[in-house]
């Protein structure tokens, strides 16, 4: 069969996209949520107009399609993605282009030098990372810790109250908010 | 989309241990991360005590931290109490609606900055609600978490009250602001997320882009400028 003509083919938007997971989000998993929460805004219809199409995704980023004229749907339906399996999730649209190569190439690879974007990738829960610290009236066990910002276990039960309510499995914390810095975590 | 890029967006509801979950220095960095140019940093809890966040952190550039509260109350007199109390002492005074009668409360109250989640039973505001908050200059919030928290038939009931709200507020003029409402930093969206869902619930781009800049950045104005006193008086020299 003949492919369609350039002329006549659906112009498209190329979404960077970079997520935040308390665990690991397999690909699988990213893109039935999407397409879930994209049949639950819009239904079957709306969503089929939008075209979303998840098209790589690698160490928490990627890129997703979708039509010219539907950015703004689309991006109202990622930002209603909230879990995964019970693991809370939050994606971010780095930037919107034309070409996957423009996607790729300006929000991708390129780190901004004034403001380095905290880097996504989450240390191992090596052995030492384990270690109970105050902040306040919270100790806990450090899960991931990444740069200055870390997700701290707590299992008393005012802690676990507090997260129920907040619906998330770890508090978020940062370096500063640890009263002994000296720390090596 | 240039008078995007250009502006500044600010989240006046976003709340921090103790009440929810991230202390107030990850809040400021992850919402520095999705861009905002600014944050309220809400007490929201049953005492309706306003706990001053001491932060340990240095604020990052270009970035403003506010101090709120989110006074939660079951009738009018009580309301009216925890707003005095709370004057003076916060940037930002948010009245948790949803309730008739504490949204009624709330509008016609000049000294409350916004009424939050005024939709949250399903009720929207009526005509009367809309006018009075348009005179006496209280932003109507519009909680993005309501469409990212709930799913199906409740969605559903509280879409089509935010929708009138946005009806009204139109009609009437009134201060509409977008807030996140955030209970952990994962209910943060970025700026432009934040409108496309403020589109969704039936603004247009222009007003969805005002809600989240230039309407709270007026509210912080108003509430910062020591020489005014109330609407329409203010010290000149």
């Amino acid at each position: 069969m003949k492919i369609l003509p350039p002329t006549l083919r659906e112009s498209n938007r190329y979404l960077a996209i970079s997520v935040t997971s308390e665990g690991d989000i397999p690909r699988r998993d990213l893109v039935n949520e999407i397409l879930f929460c994209a049949a639950t805004l819009h239904g079957d219809a709306g969503s089929s107009e939008m075209g979303i199409r998840l098209l790589s995704f690698e160490e928490n980023k990627g890129i997703i399609q979708c039509r010219m004229d539907r950015v703004w749907e689309t991006r109202a339906v990622l930002a209603t993605v909230t879990s995964i399996k019970g693991m809370r999730i939050r994606i971010k649209v780095l930037g919107v282009s034309g070409t996957v190569r423009g996607a790729t190439e300006k929000y991708l690879l390129t780190q901004d030098i004034n403001e380095p974007e905290p880097e996504r990738k989450r240390t191992q829960t090596i052995k030492e990372s384990r270690m109970i610290i105050d902040v306040g009236t919270i100790s806990g066990e450090v899960v991931n810790r990444n740069n200055n910002e870390i997700d701290l276990l707590s299992e008393d039960p005012h802690s676990l109250e507090i997260l129920n309510r907040s619906n998330t499995r770890y508090f978020g914390i940062t370096v500063f908010d640890i009263k002994d810095k000296e720390i090596d975590v | 989309m240039g008078i995007i890029k250009s502006s500044n967006f600010y989240d006046l509801n976003v709340h921090t241990l103790p009440d929810y979950a991230d202390s107030p220095s990850r809040m400021i960095l992850e919402a520095k991360y999705m861009g905002y140019s600014g944050i309220c940093l809400t007490s929201i809890n049953t005492a309706n005590t306003f706990h001053g966040t001491d932060i340990t952190m240095p604020t990052p550039r270009d970035f403003e931290i506010y101090t709120g509260i989110e006074i939660q109350a079951d009738n009018l007199s009580k309301l009216n109490k925890y707003i005095n109390r709370s004057m003076n002492k916060v940037d930002i005074i948010t009245v948790s609606g949803g309730d008739e009668d504490i949204n009624r409360g709330a509008v016609e109250n000049g000294r409350v900055d916004i009424l939050a989640h005024p939709a949250s039973r399903g009720k929207p505001l009526n005509h009367v609600l809309s006018k009075a908050a348009a005179d006496n200059g209280v932003a109507i919030d519009f909680n993005i978490d309501a469409l990212i928290r709930h799913r199906g038939g409740s969605r559903v009931r509280i879409l089509s009250a935010i929708r009138q709200n946005a009806r009204l507020a139109r009609k009437f003029d009134a201060p509409m602001v977008i807030t996140s409402n955030a209970r952990s930093h994962y209910d943060l969206r970025g700026p432009r997320e934040m409108m496309a869902l403020g589109m969704l619930m039936g603004m247009t781009q222009e007003e969805a882009l005002h809600a989240l800049s230039t309407v709270p950045g007026s509210i912080i104005n108003r509430n910062r400028n020591n020489n005014r006193i109330m609407d329409g008086v203010e010290v000149v020299q």
